[in-house]
């Protein structure tokens, strides 16, 4: 029963953790492909802050991912 | 699940302990220790044969490093970051040497009991080794700011200038909890990606060596685009880890910023 508990758990977990995130990074990679397309000679700049920007937007939803294993490992 | 999670579970080769200090030769430290000979040899040969018009591999490594240099270090610290090119160059090296490392599939080899082959393992995929990282970052970006500001004044430019006096006390607190944050934050963000990415393999791979043969060709296709995702992060991971450690150090040098 506690162990099925906790697989739920895990599972949850990870569900919701990674909602946030995926909007996020949705966000984050659209508005960055907008501001490419509109000034391509400033593609570097953003391409680099996008990636710093996916970094912390991704570290979220693997810090969810974190509790789920230590969750599925009970 | 169980059986996939132990596979990630250190296997002692050498025992040894200093009183309740574990420096147990685990197979994580015998990769790491090949990483590390790996990219010392390869920026050694690189750097003994450098030349005018650098050939074929050579050309390669000098590609990279000059990557590292526009990218990270002039884009982010300007010309006086320059110093910082041999750290964070040795930084991206090296994890992305470890990462890549664990990606190749050879699993440990026996012979009796004895263990001739540590199975290749993402030493990146263990909280120590990572870290272990987070730390160093940590201490050489506040070491450089002390040394370049001193220690009262690099203090003081946590807090922002130009801010009502009562804040002041609170957002130093606040600074300095982001600050005790950033290494926590980046070898939590190391170790998670290894660990989601080479579980993920794991649980394709478990997938198609149980499920009937019709079945087999989807969890192997699986296989083989996660394969090529996990190489794309272990670069990634690496260039995130250099440039985020680019920038704390600039943040510690130039306090405006």
């Amino acid at each position: 029963m506690e162990k099925g508990l906790a697989y739920l758990a895990a599972g949850l977990a990870i569900g919701l953790g990674a909602f946030g995130p995926g909007i996020g990074i949705g966000l984050l990679v659209a508005k960055s492909q907008e501001a490419m397309a509109r000034q391509p000679e400033a593609g570097g700049m953003i391409r680099t802050a996008m990636f710093i920007g996916l970094a912390f937007a991704e570290a979220v939803a693997l810090y969810a991912l974190v509790i789920a294993f230590i969750l599925s490992g009970k | 699940m169980e059986e996939i999670l132990n596979e990630f579970k250190p296997h002692e080769l050498v025992h040894l302990k200093l009183g309740s200090l574990d420096l147990s030769i685990t197979d994580y430290v015998v990769w790491l220790l090949v990483a590390c000979a790996l990219v010392f040899i390869l920026l050694y040969l690189a750097a003994r044969r450098a030349q005018l018009v650098p050939r074929g591999f050579y050309n390669a490594v000098e590609a990279v490093v000059e990557f590292i240099y526009q990218e990270m270090i002039l884009n982010i610290m300007g010309p006086e970051g320059k110093p910082f090119l041999p750290f964070i160059g040795t930084i991206f090296f090296f994890i992305f040497f470890v990462n890549l490392l664990g990606l190749i599939p050879i699993p440990g080899i026996k012979v009796g009991e004895h263990l001739v082959f540590p199975g290749m393992k993402t030493s990146t995929a263990l909280t120590g080794t990572t870290f272990a990282w987070g730390v160093l970052v940590f201490l050489v970006y506040n070491l450089v700011g002390i040394k370049k500001q001193g220690l009262i004044k690099y203090l003081k430019n946590l807090v922002p200038s130009g801010v009502p006096f009562y804040l002041i006390p609170f957002l130093f607190l606040l600074e300095l909890i982001s600050h005790v944050f950033r290494p926590v934050s980046l070898a939590v963000r190391l170790f998670a990606n290894m660990l989601a990415g080479h579980t993920v393999l794991a649980v394709f791979t478990f997938m198609a060596a149980t499920s009937i043969f019709w079945v087999k060709l989807l969890p192997f296709a699986g296989v083989v685009i996660m394969m090529a995702f996990e190489i794309f992060v272990a670069f990634i991971q690496a260039y995130i880890f250099s440039i985020l450690t680019a920038i704390y150090i600039s943040g510690a040098v130039h306090p405006e910023h």
